[in-house]
């Protein structure tokens, strides 16, 4: 009886703590909390899947007008191509909740997609926003950066200068091409965060 | 051949008619605090945004989301802009974020400093670019040219300063640092008897902060205290907090402030 309630006990708490891992939220320079979210053509991914591989979460919501602004000029979609080429998983991620700007159903997702020739490796639907909050998403575009070992080494803007303005783009130090660069050469990335702007995430 | 020229001609046509389309959702209008410029003295002219219902703009923080709203001068070469004082703004929530700016009207008072002796300057017309992002639920980029003739018109500025922060500084703020939070205390001056008013909290600078309650929290009838915890992205740990802190209902001796920007050392 003793033994059974010691087993009980021991196993609650790993059942506690493994739930508090999983609810912990994003930090810079610790593991990326995991999860797993569904696609516009409905397969499911798990961030874990990409473990040993340079993973980039752009939050985004296509009606956003500083997200127009980096896919109208290609901004976005040429990272994506240079990224993606060089192995890098690239997940869009919209936390838009149903009813609200930049939710979609995946025929129109996809239909934006292919219009904007946009090349992300997913684009991942978290309605409930889970995945957001998990890490702290407040805008669109934010963006994310997680390492080959699984830690998140980058949260914050695209770049550095907050406007809606297409022409900004060329005279802006892109902080996720910095990071990526530094990463590629082994090297420690200069601005792990900046503060992110755009619209709020329509939680 | 023909028709190519002319279908260029219409799309150019609309792109242009597309980019010069002003704003249905906010009106800006400007007026100069006085009718003559002093060499080597500056010059206030007073920004009037006039916003639809429902919608709204921002602060110089805009906060979780959103954009400053922004005034430049068109030409630099006559004049340059000294500081540029909002009003105090009011917080708009959306879900667990907070975004700071105005609905209904917002003033902004731009300061403005003549580079060169007057004689060798043109003065008459002065052209600034204002730019703005509006917002309800959707977001959109606003932009309006405003040109202004100092000899037309005169703005009584003081009407306006009841709109904006004071700087006034018998109020005692103090902050502190610990556990990843900061708390912020005020205490009312010896002038003021009655019970200190409710006070909301504005960040003026990005990224330090997590914007969750930003109402401080009456302790006693002098005292009144804020916990905030410090954003988790946050590049580095803050030594001051530059904020505007504004008070509901003050009973003030002259009515001439509803708040105070201040920039308050924190004890770590």
């Amino acid at each position: 009886m003793y033994k059974s309630i010691i087993t009980l006990a021991v196993l609650l708490f790993i059942q506690f703590s493994s739930n508090a891992f999983s609810e912990e939220k994003a930090k810079i320079g610790e593991a990326a909390p995991n999860f797993t979210l569904t696609d516009s053509y409905r397969i499911a991914h798990k961030l874990s899947d990409f473990a040993g591989k340079f993973v980039v979460l752009e939050w985004i919501n296509f009606d956003c007008p500083f997200v127009k602004k980096h896919y109208d000029s290609g901004n976005m979609q040429k990272l994506q191509k240079e990224y993606t080429k060089k192995d890098v998983v690239w997940l869009s991620i919209c936390s838009s909740a149903p009813g609200k700007q930049g939710h979609f159903d995946n025929a129109e997702i996809n239909n934006r997609i292919k219009e904007h020739k946009a090349s992300p490796t997913a684009y991942l639907i978290d309605e409930k926003g889970e995945v957001g909050r998990l890490y702290s998403a407040k805008t669109t575009p934010q963006m994310f950066i997680i390492n080959q070992k699984g830690v998140l080494v980058y949260a914050g803007a695209i770049d550095d200068i907050k406007s809606t303005d297409i022409s900004d783009i060329e005279k802006a130090k892109n902080y996720v091409k910095e990071a990526l660069n530094s990463l590629f050469k082994g090297k420690e990335i200069n601005n792990k965060t900046s503060v992110p702007y755009g619209c709020s995430v329509k939680y | 051949m023909k028709y190519k020229i002319i279908y260029i001609a219409v799309i150019l046509l609309i792109s242009l008619s597309f980019s010069l389309k002003s704003s249905e959702n906010v009106k800006v209008t400007a007026i100069f605090g006085t009718t003559e410029v002093q060499n080597n003295e500056a010059v206030s002219i007073l920004f009037k945004f006039k916003i639809k219902e429902q919608w709204h703009i921002y602060w110089k923080n805009p906060g979780d989301f959103g954009l400053q709203t922004k005034i430049t001068l068109s030409d630099t070469n006559f004049f340059k802009i000294v500081d540029i004082y909002f009003k105090t703004p009011i917080y708009f929530e959306d879900e667990d974020l907070i975004s700071y700016g105005y609905s209904d009207s917002a003033f902004l008072l731009v300061t403005i400093m003549p580079l060169k002796p007057l004689k060798d300057i043109k003065y008459d017309k002065l052209k600034f670019d204002v730019s703005w992002l509006e917002c309800k639920d959707r977001c959109l980029p606003g932009k309006q040219k405003i040109e202004l003739s100092i000899k037309e018109a005169k703005a009584n500025l003081t009407d306006y300063l009841k709109y904006f922060p004071s700087e006034q500084s018998d109020w005692q703020f103090s902050a502190e640092l610990e556990n990843e939070a900061i708390s912020i205390r005020i205490i009312k001056p010896e002038w003021y008897k009655h019970k200190i008013p409710n006070v909301e909290f504005f960040p003026a600078e990005l990224g330090y902060f997590e914007n969750k309650g930003h109402k401080f929290k009456i302790i006693n009838d002098n005292e009144a205290l804020l916990e905030i915890p410090l954003d988790i992205y946050r590049e580095n740990d803050p030594n001051e907090i530059k904020a505007v802190f504004k008070f509901s209902n003050l009973i003030d001796k002259d009515n001439i402030f509803n708040s105070i920007e201040k920039s308050i050392i924190i004890k770590k």
